[in-house]
């Protein structure tokens, strides 16, 4: 029987996005790690694939990481003799059910150029929608969100954590507050007064954000989805 | 030339006479003063050739033509020699009253040679017209250390502790162990008076620039130091996965924001204080209970903190107190005392106290001092420790070039770890601001590149041009360009025609000679790297957990760095190089 074969593809940071997709939160985990248990219920094997200097989510057994740039040739070419399906990590509505009507199509479905109209789906379906910025993200958290308490799930509205330190924690008169998701700047505004912490579309010169401790961001249109961190840092830290 | 007095005194404390000697103009241009003249002096006097500790070890101390001036930050000074620590050049920066004073002497630079019969202080005087100074050798009681214009050693540095201190006004000059070379030399302290005033060419403009600079210095980009001073990166490191613990081991140490300067203001009493003509005033004093404040900045923290495992603010408070009376540097004294706990843990070495042992701690810096009992061991330095004990201690020394690694996790912050391995002080973060790219989206932290290496070297270019000046590295925040800012300022202090790219190549010659100084002292390639742990293991714990650094990556970024200085690949410098220093008469 021919094994079936998923390339899970991390894009580059979509300028208006602001931030990497497989990084993004959902679901409790990342995009990522969320696409890549999608992935496994309905194939045999699933690889993520990111640029040579890409940074990825940490990735458990039994996925595997391999580095190509993302050109449509050297992924085509990391796909076997056996049937490929390539799945951008920037789709979070995607499930199993539909990984299996595409798998097995063709030897090799790329989902990233059209979905494939297969079992009855229309192209263009909530399913396949890719994130191309910060809206669509949010879009589709608040969505999912409104889905599971529909579905009698007790979860509260997602919400992300403002944590201010030095200057600012001062400043702010408190450590952190929890605060409704949001653009970085929705989420930025709801810092005590007398902090501002943005002009226009960037994060203020003095003060410096960090995603969960791991990236610096400046750009105010990111979005910053349930359960993250943002850490609000002077920007002159160091020295 | 104004704002150069345009002469050195040179002092042999073996005969106990001094003589004036002319620094060449063209130098001067070159250089600018401060730590460039400095490190040139130190060319001039051959000092690669000598042990650091021996007699005929030369000392630099160094004034930059802004200081006599009434621009901010302005008073402070440069001390240079071969450091006893790293075998490498070492310059070690402090503010005090001693640059105004010492500058009023009429001269540019002081150097010291030779040694003391006995132990002394070099009392210097400035006498009628310039050009005359009168020296004497008097007994250390004789001058009070606490008078401004002094500048003096502790015990550690009388004790030839490889990282002892120099002080002057409270404030020290650190790292790379220059206290010891005063110690070597007998000379446990010089104090200086002087009635030559810093020549200025346009003292209107420079009163105009003064108050401009001032005015800035009071606002937004320096409120940061103003408010919570550098005690503020623990909190900020510790959520960024940046901040050392256990040895640079990297594990998860609870409760370390107990020692964040967020924290401390809120459960200590705390005041503010300006080094000598400050207008930023980023000094935070924190009283542990029981007690008088204590001077702490964010590296003595680490380094008695989270680096030996130990999160109780009374003890690291105390711990640096201790530190500064003595005369030890803070950085390299928790850094060997970590390395020395690491040691015991696996077996290595007995006698010292655990991770988290804050009594056994206080207790081994005095020991580390006075070099007795086990402190005897550590009083030279974790590369030399690790030496004694084997190859496998090496592999986790926290050194690079035998210099103790300040408060910056390089797999965390990998563009400061290039700073670290290629510093010619060895891992120092007062000569290369790269942290500075780290903090931003210019770079990834956790994936240094080539180009992350092109972008560190202009931090470490603009470090060499404060360190010229002289001004304080806090004031660069306040700089619209600090080239064009800087032009501007000699422009009206000493006349003539400077422009950002004269002061461009100042900078980068200024690092040039360090190098070249590295290379006379026996610098290899090889000596640019870090410890073999953080090139092998990663992040085990924090929120960049598994961030790694690999020795090949490193090496791409040092060649990158070597090359865009116009070094060759494995950082010799060529011929034009040499000659660009002005090192032949």
């Amino acid at each position: 029987m021919t094994r079936q074969l998923a390339l899970l593809w991390c894009p580059p940071r979509p300028p208006a996005l602001a931030r990497d997709p497989a990084w993004l939160p959902w679901r409790g985990t990342t995009l990522l790690q969320h696409l890549c248990h999608v992935l496994a219920e309905a194939v045999d094997e699933v690889v993520v694939v990111a640029g040579r200097a890409q940074r990825v989510p940490p990735l458990a057994a039994p996925f595997a990481l391999r580095r190509r740039l993302p050109t449509r040739a050297r992924l085509h070419a990391l796909a076997p003799a056996q049937r490929s399906l390539i799945v951008p990590c920037d789709m979070p509505q995607l499930d199993a059910t539909r990984v299996r009507t595409c798998a097995g199509r063709r030897a090799v479905c790329d989902l990233r150029e059209a979905a494939p109209s297969a079992g009855g789906t229309p192209p263009g379906h909530a399913h396949f929608a890719r994130i191309r910025c910060g809206d669509d993200y949010l879009r589709a958290v608040r969505e999912d969100s409104r889905a599971a308490r529909a579905a009698g799930s007790d979860a509260a509205a997602p919400q992300a954590r403002l944590e201010f330190v030095g200057r600012a924690r001062r400043l702010a008169g408190t450590d952190a507050i929890a605060v409704p998701i949001g653009s970085l700047a929705q989420v930025l505004s709801h810092a005590p007064a007398p902090l501002a912490l943005c002009r226009g579309d960037r994060v203020a010169a003095p003060f410096l954000v960090s995603l969960g401790g791991r990236d610096f961001i400046r750009d105010a249109r990111a979005p910053v989805g349930p359960g993250e961190r943002v850490i609000v840092l002077d920007s002159s830290a160091g020295g | 030339m104004a704002g150069h007095h345009g002469h050195y005194w040179r002092f042999d404390l073996s005969l106990g006479r001094g003589e004036m000697r002319r620094v060449p103009q063209v130098v001067t241009r070159a250089y600018v003063g401060g730590v460039g003249l400095g490190i040139w002096l130190l060319h001039r006097e051959a000092g690669w050739q000598h042990d650091p500790l021996s007699d005929a070890a030369p000392l630099v101390i160094a004034f930059g033509p802004l200081a006599g001036t009434p621009l901010t930050t302005s008073a402070k000074f440069v001390i240079v020699a071969r450091s006893p620590l790293t075998g490498m050049a070492c310059d070690a920066l402090s503010s005090s009253h001693f640059a105004i004073a010492g500058k009023r002497l009429g001269v540019d630079a002081i150097v010291l040679v030779g040694r003391c019969p006995r132990p002394s202080t070099l009392r210097a005087r400035a006498r009628g017209r310039a050009g005359n100074i009168d020296a004497e050798l008097v007994d250390p009681g004789v001058v009070d250390p606490r008078q401004t214009a002094v500048l003096s050693v502790g015990v550690a540095g009388e004790q030839r502790v490889r990282f002892a201190n120099v002080r002057s006004d409270g404030r020290h000059a650190g790292r790379g162990g220059l206290g010891a070379v005063l110690g070597a030399k007998q000379l446990t302290g010089l104090a200086v008076e002087g009635h030559h005033e810093t020549p200025l060419h346009d003292p209107a403009r420079v009163d105009a620039l003064a108050d401009r600079l001032r005015l800035r210095t009071r606002g937004e980009a320096t409120a940061r130091y103003r408010e919570i001073g550098t005690t503020g990166n623990v909190a900020a490191f510790a959520r960024i996965g940046a901040l050392p613990t256990f040895d640079f081991r990297g594990d998860a140490l609870p409760g370390v924001e107990a020692l964040s300067g967020e924290q401390l203001h809120e459960t200590r009493r705390g005041e503010r204080r300006a080094c000598a003509q400050c207008s930023i005033g980023c000094e935070h004093r924190f009283a542990p209970r029981g007690a008088a404040p204590v001077r702490v900045e964010y590296e003595s923290l680490f380094a008695l903190g989270p680096l030996c495992g130990i999160t109780d603010p009374d003890a690291v408070l105390r711990a640096a107190q201790r530190c500064d009376q003595l005369g030890l540097d803070t950085i390299s004294c928790g850094a060997t005392v970590a390395f020395a706990m690491e040691c015991g843990e696996r077996g290595l070495l007995r006698g010292v106290p655990s991770f988290g042992d804050a009594a056994g701690l206080l207790a081994l810096i005095d020991e580390i001092a006075h070099r007795c009992g086990t402190g005897a061991l550590l009083a030279d330095g974790s590369r030399a420790l690790a030496r004694r004990l084997g190859p496998e201690a090496l592999d986790f020394a926290p050194q690079v070039k035998g210099l103790e690694l300040p408060g910056y996790e390089p797999r965390a912050l990998q563009t400061m770890a290039l700073g670290f391995a290629v510093g010619t002080r060895g891992a120092d973060h007062n000569r290369s601001a790269a942290y500075e790219l780290d903090f931003s989206e210019r770079v990834d932290r956790l994936h240094g590149d080539a180009r992350a290496a092109r972008l560190a070297l202009e931090t470490e270019d603009r470090a060499a041009l404060l360190d010229s000046l002289v001004l304080c590295k806090f004031v660069r925040r306040a700089l619209r360009d600090p080239w064009a800012d800087a032009a501007e300022m000699l422009c009206a202090v000493c006349g003539g025609d400077w422009h950002a790219d004269v002061l461009r190549a100042a900078a980068r010659r200024t690092v040039d000679a360090r190098k070249a100084f590295n290379i006379r002292a026996g610098w290899t390639p090889a000596d640019d790297t870090l410890p073999a742990r953080m090139l092998r293991e990663p992040l085990p714990a924090g929120p960049v957990a598994g961030a790694r650094l690999s020795a090949e990556r490193l090496q791409t970024m040092v060649r990158s760095y070597n090359l865009a200085r116009g070094w060759s690949a494995r950082g010799q410098l060529g011929p034009a190089k040499w000659k660009e220093l002005l090192l032949d008469d």
